[in-house]
């Protein structure tokens, strides 16, 4: 459903991305595995239109992202979770997941969609009424998934959405990424640290220096010398 | 350089109006030189602070009244005594306008301004006895450096005499203004323009800056006011009107006001401008909105940005100017003797990590005093109950891990550790001196710092200049106003320093704004270290980055620490490889209550502890 091909980005004049190619078919996981500054925000921002890149091309279902706003992309159903989480903190948790709601409309009824959000972090529920400042860097996070889960998307891009995360709830929220892609969704998920990557993703994608030097199976991954010695395998 | 060239010719001209033959343009120059020195002091505040002021003409106003009152009222008629009486009355006033108006930012500065701009506009308007209401008040010519210039007629004085004095003066002022953006003092301006709270965080407080700032720009208002006095030999109401304010604005948007030389060309076109406008249609006001829309739309950095395209945003400090690739992360090697950086003896470049960090003299079998103390601390956020009686001691020589599930209340702990937040109920001590609620400003300086679990950084500054802010406040350097920044070859040092044993050393001129997301959190981090404190407070450093990464993160923090002395180390971790790799003690935190306080090893035995943090039972 989303296809990047040759993708090529600056900042500021200096080269960030370089060919960078990576798929993801429907209800598929893909990973994007890579160091601090490797391209892996880059590479989700550009996706998602904040960033116009030199060269190469965004495809989602046969249309093309290049050159739409980010608001046009979101409507064409993708989501998007930024590593910042970015929620909004006038709005309480509950306007917070609403909000995804109004932009874009789909098949499912909005209570659903809410409904489905909210089933995703279960411990948010009971924040639903604070503001989105009184919320811990950790709640943010989930918030932030959940807002993105509730724009109903066709694809789903996370970035980092384990960073700050308890290792209680690691495992659930894996769980729950698996469940959106097997309602239909492919997801598109950037990770720094490779003991995060879910069992069930699909594809891994290794970035290093804004290239793709690995793409292929998880297992293969942890067989391949190059992507250990960046990634880090194994540490103790 | 092509910019002194450009400097020097654009001084020659103007010196060289005068010759020129007709003295029209020569007497047309003479409120550029006031409005210069008024809108250098205008930028300080707005291009170098952040806080844009709707009410300067104020200060004009202050300093012709000031020669006013002087030369009519007391015949007083030297100019250095005027232009020195100026100046302090502006002071005078701009202390407690800038007391009260640089508690609020943004809008609210702005309308706060506008407000006493207003109001002393109707003073003048209205105390007619003692200001001449609407019909203002003359201004004598005055004596410069004691001489009279009787034998020139009004015109030979104001394009002679006094218009090199005028330039000499504006000329004197741009030095002074320049040496003070470029001090350690203008860092710290810029700082706060940055981030305001993350500048309270590294000890430099944002309210008494702010007011130097106001006040140095009311001063130069104030000396820029009499200079244009002198040539309209007439004080009169109009010059505190809220009109002449915006022409202040509008002249800092039309040159530029991220460049330091933007403001001074911005009065210059303004007021040539306006003389042709003016002299083709009387509809001059429209075609001059049109313009200033036209400059915010098109050209948002004004007449300057057409000349530097790339960065050079409100000046930048020389210190460290070295291009760097913009690679990832790279942290340095553990093994490698850590470069020029020995602030304390170590024999041994990088000891095991779990060896406890250097306490002083403790004597076998006792327990030293706590260094920090939380005793029984709430806190509450509207309904919402963060902290539930929480009690805490962090002793010389330990580092402590603080645990627990999302919403625990673990960031609020090291808010209300580290002064941010000041407990509903509660005792909480550091160095066995009371610091709730005291803020960070005091706290950095009684040896408190810490990094924050969301990205805090200064986005406009470069990675150099961050840490530079740190070590200027550490070493009490931000009152130098007129000390240069660049040649401080010890916040040079320090800053290298900590760029070196952070792996910052390659990218000291990127902007902080630009770096990677883990980066953006290692750099806070390290300005927390560059603080040299003794207790340093660690909210989640190392999320974000990968798990090879955080061990390499880790053994630079602990070998930082043991270089600088640092005698307690509190972290907030989700990664349990690194709460239980590197600490002395654990806390565990649960729904704000404290849940468990004990070694890794006590901690790991807890069935409890280790079904509700790590979700899953033991191995």
């Amino acid at each position: 459903m989303l296809a990047v091909q040759a993708l090529t980005v600056d900042i500021r004049a200096s080269r960030i991305l370089d060919d960078v190619r990576l798929e993801v078919g429907e209800r598929e996981l893909v990973c994007l595995v890579g160091r601090n500054g490797a391209g892996k925000t880059t590479t989700l921002r550009t996706i998602m239109g904040y960033l116009r890149p030199v060269a190469g091309s965004i495809t989602f279902r046969g249309r093309s992202l290049v050159g739409l706003r980010t608001h046009e992309i979101a409507a064409l159903g993708v989501g998007f979770s930024p590593e910042e989480s970015e929620i909004f903190g006038d709005l309480t948790v509950a306007e917070n997941i609403e909000i995804a709601t109004w932009t874009r409309t789909t098949a499912r009824s909005a209570a659903e969609r809410v409904e489905r959000a909210w089933a995703l972090f279960p411990e948010l529920r009971a924040y639903a009424a604070r503001g989105g400042t009184q919320l811990s860097g950790g709640e943010r996070k989930m918030l932030s998934v959940a807002r993105a889960l509730a724009l109903d998307p066709e694809l789903l891009l996370l970035d980092e959405p384990f960073e700050g995360l308890s290792p209680a709830i690691l495992p659930a929220l894996s769980q729950s990424i698996a469940a959106i892609t097997r309602l239909g969704h492919g997801v598109l998920l950037a990770e720094s640290n490779i003991h995060h990557v879910p069992e069930h993703t699909s594809r891994l994608y290794v970035i290093e220096r804004g290239e793709i030097i690995f793409a292929g199976k998880p297992q293969d991954a942890q067989r391949d010398a190059t992507v250990l010695r960046i990634i880090g395998g194994t540490v103790s | 350089m092509i910019g002194r060239g450009a400097l020097g010719l654009a001084l020659l001209a103007v010196a060289l109006v005068p010759f020129a033959g007709r003295a029209y343009y020569a007497t047309l120059m003479l409120p550029f030189f006031g409005y210069g020195l008024a809108l250098l002091g205008l930028n300080l505040l707005f291009g170098y602070t952040g806080l844009l002021s709707f009410g300067h003409a104020l200060f004009l106003a202050l300093g012709a009244y000031t020669a006013a009152y002087l030369t009519s009222a007391f015949g007083m008629v030297h100019f250095e005594a005027i232009l020195v009486s100026a100046a302090a009355v502006a002071a005078v006033v701009a202390v407690p306008t800038g007391l009260l108006c640089v508690r609020y930012v943004k809008i609210y500065f702005g309308m706060l301004t506008l407000a006493f701009g207003m109001l002393f506009y109707s003073f003048l308007f209205k105390f007619y006895a003692l200001t001449g209401g609407d019909e203002g008040m003359r201004v004598l010519r005055p004596k410069l450096l004691g001489r009279g210039f009787d034998f020139l007629d009004k015109v030979e004085f104001l394009t002679g005499p006094y218009y090199f004095y005028a330039l000499a003066l504006l000329v004197l002022g741009t030095v002074v203004m320049w040496r003070i953006v470029r001090s350690p003092f203008g860092l710290c301006l810029r700082a706060i323009r940055e981030n305001p709270d993350k500048a309270a965080a590294v000890g430099v407080s944002a309210r008494c800056y702010r007011l130097a700032a106001f006040v140095i720009a009311g001063v130069f208002g104030g000396v820029g006011g009499a200079l244009l006095a002198v040539p309209t030999g007439l004080a009169d109401p109009l010059l505190a009107y809220w009109t002449h304010s915006g022409n202040l604005v509008f002249m800092l948007l039309l040159g530029g006001f991220a460049n330091f030389f933007g403001p001074i060309l911005g009065a210059f076109v303004f007021i040539f401008l306006q003389d042709q406008v003016m002299s083709l249609t009387q509809y001059w006001r429209f075609i001059f909105g049109a313009l200033l829309a036209i400059v915010v739309i098109c050209f948002p950095r004004g007449l300057m940005g057409l000349f530097d395209s790339e960065g050079a945003s409100a000046a930048p400090s020389d210190i460290h100017r070295q291009r760097g690739p913009h690679g990832p992360l790279r942290i340095p090697s553990q093994r490698g003797p850590h470069g020029p950086l020995r602030t304390s003896p170590v024999d041994t470049p990088a000891k095991p990590a779990h060896e406890p960090l250097p306490s002083r003299a403790r004597p076998a079998g006792t327990r030293p005093r706590p260094l920090i103390e939380a005793r029984d601390v709430v806190k509450l956020y509207g309904d919402v109950v963060a902290l539930d009686g929480v009690s805490l001691a962090v002793r010389e020589g330990e580092f402590v891990s603080i645990i627990g599930p999302n919403g625990a209340g673990k960031t609020t702990l090291v808010n209300v550790l580290s002064g941010l937040g000041k407990p509903s109920s509660g005792r909480v001590t550091f160095k066995g001196v009371d610091v709730a609620g005291i803020g960070p400003v005091r706290l950095v300086r009684l040896g408190l710092a810490r990094s924050f679990q969301l990205v805090n950084i200064f986005p406009g500054l470069t990675v150099a200049e961050t840490l530079a802010v740190t070590v200027v406040s550490r070493l009490g350097r931000g009152r130098r106003l007129l000390a240069s920044l660049a040649r401080d070859a010890e916040v040079r040092a320090q800053v290298g320093d900590v760029a070196a044993l952070f792996g910052f050393a390659d990218r000291l001129s990127c902007l902080a704004g630009t770096l990677p997301q883990g980066d953006k959190k290692l750099l806070d981090v390290a300005g927390a270290f560059a603080l040299h404190p003794d207790v340093i407070l660690l909210d989640e450093p190392t999320s974000g980055v990968s798990t090879r990464d955080k061990h390499a993160i880790m053994e630079v923090l602990v070998a930082a620490a043991k270089r600088i002395a640092i005698k307690a180390i509190i972290q907030v971790e989700h990664d349990m490889d690194i709460v239980f790799g590197y600490s002395d003690r654990i806390v565990a935190l649960h729904g704000g209550r404290l849940l468990a306080d004990g070694t890794p090893a006590e901690i790991r035995a807890d069935t409890h502890v280790v079904t509700t943090v790590l979700g899953k039972r033991p191995a």
